[in-house]
């Protein structure tokens, strides 16, 4: 029992030490439990009786306006991708680097024009065998645009070096701006086109007498460095007393926390919930970044994912958020191989861009091949009469491609001479 | 006189212990030559058997905060103090996370290469060991189990003839 003078010290120090943080007209919480009564309308109580209302609707699966606010600021973040993905050494692919090392992977540029794919990546299996044709990477190269202004825009990045500044004639100039364009390759190096790996659902062990020793499964990772990282261990017991291996969700998940890759959380962020409303706002390119971080380009939802994004693009026509950029390359393929060409045939049109227009028909037949039409193709080079045998024979919205050909017929037509009605 | 340490040891691990897993690592008749590190001693015994000496032992060094353990699988000493150690092989989480797993990691490779040199693992890591399935299930883990399973049979039976006899009540009343 405390005497009377401790008593009044202790409550006056207490009452100190509580009221840091003013919160409303008295400083103590209340402890009381009348906060339960409907009858208290003061501004505590209704606050009080909001927070566990939230929580309550939270659980049962309500969405509130809140989430948009962090969908946005999630879809605003400027992921850092390192500007060199991959590099050429696969020895530095295939190394997990220890906890604290910096993760900067910088490619040298491919000399000896070693472009073989199958080298740089360690999964190469699952590699779509139509995106590793060279004729194919060539014309997604040539189709992607290089516009030094978006390559090279500021991000929200501190520059590691100061800027330099060198007194230069015209001829150097041209030398250092053409030796950049070249340079800017590496901002471009497509991220690989690969399908849905298989499921792990291999069985190791089975021991009953083991039934209901533990509550929860464990779970075993192999440590030991200079390993593969596929080619790593991860092994689950489960309570039943059943030794399987990881699924690949798991694996995931293992191998972010005893080695991890650089920006990637191990639990993913609330925007790949709910694409639809990061698409709304046009953030399309920081979406496919982010996805790219957290995600293998082998899982499903890589796959499901990228696939939301495209199809939102083709159904906008909002090619030009894509170009020159990265993850143009993608675009193109999926369209051509799982959908169609339409919308980015008249896209092109519409900009004026001929050549690509021909390259894309030249892809599409690369892939889907026709003994009849693609001789055709090889040999005319006017990109309009393509056009023609394109629509006469695969297209799926001949009408708004031929609205959009009107203006070039027109110019063709002049320099003939004749005049002929569009049909 | 007995010292009070000695009977208390006994008390801890019981006056009849019916298992006792060996210490050693045993070896071939002659096998000085095959090891090139000059810490391991191969010693006769007075059977003619050799095993190797080693006081290296493989055991969970406890580190973490209050009410929130986390053991970190480490080779060590017998006499070092719990938390020192040689050279750290993995971690061990004891509480389970969000997805109600407990996650363990082990170096296989140094593993293998102290038990390979007579390290001697302790109750706890050698369970784990054999819940990974590196090595075969361990003789003391089967036991409690099967203690366990036998328990909870008792448990169940006792509780379904009380809810029987409560049900006989209920009707007869």
């Amino acid at each position: 029992m405390m005497s009377l003078r401790w008593r009044i010290l202790f409550s006056l120090s207490s009452r100190r030490l509580c009221r840091t943080v003013y919160s409303g007209p008295d400083g103590l919480p209340d402890f009381t439990r009348e906060y339960e009564k409907n009858t208290d309308t003061s501004w505590e109580a209704r606050k009080l009786k909001n927070i566990r209302q939230r929580v309550i609707d939270k659980e049962k699966g309500k969405k509130f306006e809140d989430l948009e606010k962090i969908v946005d600021d999630e879809a605003r973040r400027i992921a850092p991708l390192s500007h060199f993905i991959f590099s050429d050494d696969p020895a530095v692919c295939n190394k997990d680097l220890m906890l604290g090392q910096r993760m900067e992977i910088l490619g040298n540029p491919s000399s000896d024009g070693k472009n073989n794919i199958k080298e740089k990546y360690s999964k190469s299996s699952n590699l779509d065998p139509d995106f590793i044709r060279p004729e194919v990477q060539e014309i997604l190269k040539r189709i992607r645009g290089k516009d030094p202004k978006i390559i090279f825009k500021t991000k929200l990045e501190r520059n590691k070096e100061m800027p330099k500044i060198q007194l230069l004639s015209d001829e150097q100039l041209k030398q250092k701006y053409e030796e950049a364009l070249e340079a800017a390759e590496k901002f471009l190096e497509m991220p690989p086109v690969m399908t849905e790996r298989e499921p792990i659902d291999e069985e190791l062990a089975f021991d009953e007498k083991l039934d209901g020793y533990e509550h929860s499964s464990l779970v075993f990772t192999d440590i030991s460095e200079d390993l593969n990282r596929n080619e790593r261990f991860i092994v689950v017991r489960e309570t039943n007393g059943k030794l399987r291996k990881a699924t690949w969700e798991e694996r995931d998940r293992m191998l972010q926390i005893y080695f991890p890759k650089p920006q990637r959380d191990i639990l993913k962020p609330e925007l790949f919930d709910d694409l639809t409303i990061a698409l709304k706002k046009e953030f399309h390119e920081n979406v496919l970044q982010q996805i790219l971080i957290h995600f293998d380009p082998d899982s499903a939802n890589y796959i499901n994912l990228t696939k939301q994004v495209y199809d939102d693009i083709d159904e906008k026509g909002a090619f030009e958020l894509l170009r020159s950029t990265r993850f143009f390359g993608g675009l193109a393929f999926y369209l051509t191989k799982y959908k169609s060409i339409d919308n980015l045939l008249i896209y092109f049109l519409h900009s004026k861009l001929l050549e690509e227009a021909s390259d894309l028909i030249n892809l599409h037949y690369l892939i889907k091949p026709k003994s009849e039409v693609s001789q055709q193709i090889q040999d005319i080079d006017d990109a309009v009469e393509k056009v023609k045998i394109f629509v006469a024979n695969d297209a799926t919205n001949a009408r708004a491609i031929k609205l959009a050909l009107n203006p070039f017929l027109k110019s063709h037509q002049k320099r003939t001479g004749k005049q002929r009605s569009v049909q | 006189m007995v010292r009070l340490s000695r009977l208390l040891r006994l008390r801890k691990s019981g006056f009849d212990t019916p298992l006792r897993v060996s210490r050693f690592r045993y070896v071939a008749h002659g096998a000085n030559s095959l090891f090139q590190n000059a810490e391991v001693e191969v010693v006769e015994n007075f059977d003619g058997t050799c095993h190797l000496k080693s006081g290296n032992i493989i055991r969970l060094a406890l580190d973490g905060c209050t009410n929130r353990p986390f053991y970190r699988i480490v080779v060590s000493k017998r006499t070092d103090p719990r938390d020192c150690e040689m050279e750290q092989i993995g971690t061990f989480d004891p509480m389970p996370n969000m997805l109600n797993e407990k996650l363990c990691s082990i170096n296989f490779e140094r593993l293998k290469y102290h038990l390979a040199l007579g390290a001697h693992p302790v109750k706890s890591v050698r369970r784990l060991i054999g819940l990974s399935g590196f090595l075969p299930l361990d003789p003391t883990l089967l036991i409690f189990a099967e203690g366990l399973k036998r328990r909870r049979k008792i448990e169940e039976l006792i509780s379904s003839q009380g809810n029987a006899t409560e049900d006989d009540e209920s009707s007869n009343s």
